[in-house]
């Protein structure tokens, strides 16, 4: 072994042992980090083998965790959410009506899917409520990932466990499993294919299985999406809900 | 001889007169029937209802009380067990438990079904519901698993058995998603098809670790002695809620009646369309017998001129017909009235087995198996007479038009 | 003066979509005693005739005075008192009350009259059912009766109160003659002895020929009018 070959060597176990969890965290930040996003998507939910598709266009920005959601396949036409920091509103077209969706209905999956509004609105306060480990190595689908352990610090944390498959290169989190204190596996997200938008690799097709309903899963896909465009504030209103 | 003329002519004409009495006596065997099932099948909801789900009155925090269509597991009661003791003193109450309830979801795995599950004392729960008599299988033990109890029907769809494991899945009083296996040690088939189709019971001790309680009591089902007249009862509960309130004020307080507001406020609504529905048979019976009568009068029409014709005024012979249709009322309601007391006695003994006879297609209704009928001599008594009184004045209608006819068309001379 | 009086007595009714004309102004005095048989050929207002004086129809036009009184100013409890206590009737077809025996259709007057004991009631009636010869038949029911029974019960009937004014339409129309005869004769006695007022329609030429009054009728009007000296 030459010196060089040592170095390199080190210099890779440096790299590796110099970073710790809270620093991943941090990193996997970068590829969120945006002031605004508008884009169209949807989301295939397939229970057995029956298939819904929801389609939807969606502005937000990330100053106050601000977005609007408003459906445009059929069934759903002109249905709107409004996420405005933890709260949320929808929007019923033909009631005419809005409805703030509060406490336990947050939980539930949104429009029948394997997403809770609980996962939609969720801050990056991981770190707050969760203590961080690094716990092993793995290659996932081809990418050499951290295998993160995230243990809930206080009662309220939404999961007890849980444990990420983060890209070591790209700091892309690959995979995702949840956990309930009793150990049953609750949920686990797939990154099926990311984008690379100016800095930022974004995850532009995720799929979604509820563990206790296993017949189902909810494919979300990006069709199109422009990032840090400059948004109206006025657009996260209740007026323009109703609108 | 008024009378006389009436009743021979009643006894000639039996075939008719018996068909009048009978058509009179049915409406009122089905009146009777009908407010005997009616009545029971209201109190046996309501005994269903306070003996599974309400109570006779629960106390919660006016915190909870006032979000608990959300069931937040916040806003416990504070001090259960000595509440509970202080409870028990008033004479009135026979029975407090405490009972949570939660929102969560029931898998196993091929499906999930949205539950709201209850959380129980097994140790004083007994004392107010009545759940241990319904079980199939065995109530909660002191084991350290985490056991189920679960409507029959429920259980059904989601191919449960007796010994089989379900998942639970449901947020902690901390909002923390919690999942985990329970096994079914008992099946409910009770007399509340509700509960049947929906009911999910967990013991305290594993709900303390499954959704974090820490003890959280957020209902404080009390339950008051039985009384034979429901309306004792009612009497019995308000008192006891009264005496709940002055001695707790920072509790707020609901009797049954007032959990199930809506469903009251449903029976009342059906109990008058089925009133409604009896009035209408009675009605029928009514044209029955004006129908009877005035055949009665038009063959009689000769008769009627040569009593005129003998000076009979019109008052004279609308009180005879008057006086037909009174003794045919009287003799259909003596007929109804035993028929009916047959009936009752019957229902009263043995009930009504709802279940055998509607099957599956009366889902809805609070109350399942066999009903049982009451006695309710009120409404006996004012059947009775309009039964009598509806003969009388079907009778009255055509002997009137009897009485001003001319008597030279009733007569027919030429 | 007369017991009864017509005065340009006409009746009209319709019988389908056609107008009868059965009395066309009939004048008629009748006194106290009178025997009278009214004949004509059928449809010619004899029953018209009989029901009018009966008060069991009224004149479209013309007055009826019954002693000195015009039925047409009573009110209908005064005609129901007028038929109750001064009139009796004698159906062509009997008309008794098929419930009940001979001796309560013969009582029924005189229960409507409602001023005698039972007893007096039943003594009534049971001698004019003697009178009658049905004295063995007083509780049969009319059903259990032959026709000429029948009417002769229909006669005590209208006799049991005693009235002033006995209507009979066509009495013996329905009876064989010997019966008929009887008939006759009872109605005579009375005549005789209690000064009774008969007033019969008649197709029966024996009938007939006991009047001593006969007044012919043709047409609604009165064709002939003869009194017989007895």
């Amino acid at each position: 072994m030459n010196k060089k070959t040592f170095l390199l060597i080190l210099s890779a176990a440096a790299a590796v042992w110099a970073i710790d969890g809270p620093e991943i965290l941090r990193k996997m930040d970068v590829n969120r980090t945006w002031k605004s996003v508008v884009s169209t998507a949807k989301m295939e939910i397939i229970i057995d083998d029956e298939v819904r598709v929801k389609a939807m266009e969606i502005s937000g920005l990330s100053e106050g965790n601000r977005s609007l959601v408003r459906f445009t396949n059929p069934e759903d036409e002109g249905t709107k959410y409004l996420m405005l920091g933890d709260d949320l509103w929808i929007y019923f077209p033909e009631e005419n009506d809005v409805v703030k969706i509060s406490g336990h209905m947050l939980k539930e999956g949104m429009m029948g899917s394997d997403v809770s509004y609980e996962d939609a609105l969720e801050a990056d306060r991981l770190s707050e409520k969760y203590g961080v480990a690094i716990t092993g190595g793995e290659t996932y689908n081809g990418n050499d990932c951290h295998v993160l352990t995230l243990t809930a610090k206080v009662k309220d944390a939404p999961y007890y466990k849980r444990v990420m498959w983060v890209e070591k290169k790209r700091f892309i989190a690959w995979k995702e499993e949840s956990f309930a204190k009793s150990g049953k596996k609750l949920k686990v997200a797939k990154v099926l294919e990311v984008k690379e938008i100016g800095k930022i690799w974004y995850p532009v097709k995720v799929e979604m299985v509820n563990m206790l309903r296993k017949n189902s899963r909810t494919v979300f896909t990006t069709e199109s999406i422009s990032l840090d465009k400059p948004l109206d504030a006025g657009t996260f209103t209740m007026r323009n809900l109703r609108r | 001889m008024l009378l006389k003329i009436a009743l021979r002519n009643i006894r000639r004409h039996k075939r008719r007169t018996v068909f009048s009495a009978i058509t009179i006596a049915v409406g009122m065997l089905f009146f009777i029937a009908m407010d005997s099932i009616m009545s029971g099948m209201d109190r046996g909801a309501i005994d269903n209802m306070v003996a599974l789900k309400t109570g006779a009155i629960r106390l919660q925090t006016p915190e909870f009380a006032a979000e608990q269509d959300a069931l937040p597991l916040r806003g416990g009661i504070e001090g259960c067990d000595s509440l509970r003791a202080a409870v028990l003193r008033d004479k009135r109450v026979k029975g407090v438990t405490g009972r949570t309830r939660f929102i969560g979801q029931m898998s196993i795995y091929t499906d999930m079904k949205p539950i709201i599950g209850t959380v129980i004392s097994p140790a004083t729960d007994s004392t107010v519901f009545s759940l241990t008599d319904y079980i199939e299988g065995a109530y909660f033990s002191n084991d350290n698993e985490r056991e189920i109890i679960l409507g029959k029907k429920l259980a059904e769809e989601m191919g449960l058995s007796v010994g089989g494991w379900v998942t639970l899945y449901a947020l902690t009083r901390y909002d923390a998603h919690n999942a985990d296996d329970f096994k079914v040690v008992g099946l409910l088939n009770t007399t509340d098809p509700v509960l049947n189709g929906s009911g999910v019971f967990i013991s305290d001790r594993s709900a303390d670790s499954f959704l974090d309680l820490e003890g959280l009591v957020t209902d404080m089902m009390v339950a008051v002695h039985r009384r034979v007249n429901i309306r004792d009862f009612i009497r019995e509960v308000k008192a006891a809620q009264a005496a709940l309130r002055s001695q707790y004020p920072d509790l707020t307080s609901q009797t049954f009646l007032e959990q199930e507001a809506g469903f009251f406020e449903i029976a009342k609504t059906k109990r008058a369309f089925g009133f409604m529905f009896l009035i209408i048979i009675l009605l029928i019976a009514a044209v029955g017998i004006f129908n009877t009568v005035l055949m009665s009068v038009y063959e009689r029409i000769r008769e009627i001129g040569v009593l005129r014709a003998f000076g009979f005024t019109q008052r004279e012979l609308t009180r005879l017909f008057l006086l037909e249709g009174l003794v045919t009322g009287i003799f259909g309601a003596a007929l109804g009235l035993a028929l009916g007391t047959l009936l009752n006695l019957y229902l009263v003994a043995y009930g009504y087995p709802l279940d055998k006879i509607a099957g599956d297609s009366m889902g809805d209704l609070p109350i399942w198996g066999t009903i049982y009928g009451e006695w309710n001599l009120a409404v006996w008594g004012a059947v009775t007479l309009f039964a009598v009184m509806t003969a009388t004045v079907a009778g009255y209608i055509p002997a009137r038009k009897a009485g001003t006819m001319e008597i030279i068309s009733t007569l027919r001379f030429f | 003066m007369p017991l009864l009086e017509m005065c340009k007595v006409t009746r009209q009714y319709t019988k389908g979509n056609q107008v009868v004309h059965a009395l066309r102004g009939v004048d008629l005095a009748i006194d106290k005693g009178a025997f009278l048989s009214i004949v004509g050929p059928s449809g010619s207002g004899k029953s018209t005739l009989l029901n009018i004086i009966g008060c069991l129809d009224a004149p479209s036009s013309g007055e009826v005075i019954y002693n000195g009184q015009p039925l047409r100013a009573m009110s209908e409890n005064g005609l129901a008192d007028y038929r109750k206590n001064h009139i009796a009737f004698i159906f062509q077809s009997f008309n008794l009350i098929p419930v009940l025996t001979v001796r309560e259709n013969v009582e029924l007057p005189l229960v409507i009259e409602r001023k005698w004991t039972r007893r007096q009631m039943q003594d009534k009636a049971m001698a004019v059912i003697t009178a009658v010869e049905l004295g063995d038949m007083a509780d049969r029911l009319p059903k259990e009766l032959s026709g000429g029974q029948e009417q002769r019960v229909a006669i005590a009937r209208a006799l049991v109160k005693q009235p002033l004014v006995v209507l009979a339409d066509e009495p013996t129309a329905n009876l064989d003659s010997k019966t008929a005869e009887n008939v006759i004769s009872i109605m005579q006695r009375l005549n005789r002895e209690q000064q009774t007022t008969f007033v019969f329609s008649t197709h029966d030429r024996m009938m007939e020929q006991h009047a001593n009054r006969v007044v012919t009728l043709r047409d609604g009007l009165i064709a002939s009018d003869t009194r017989k000296e007895s």
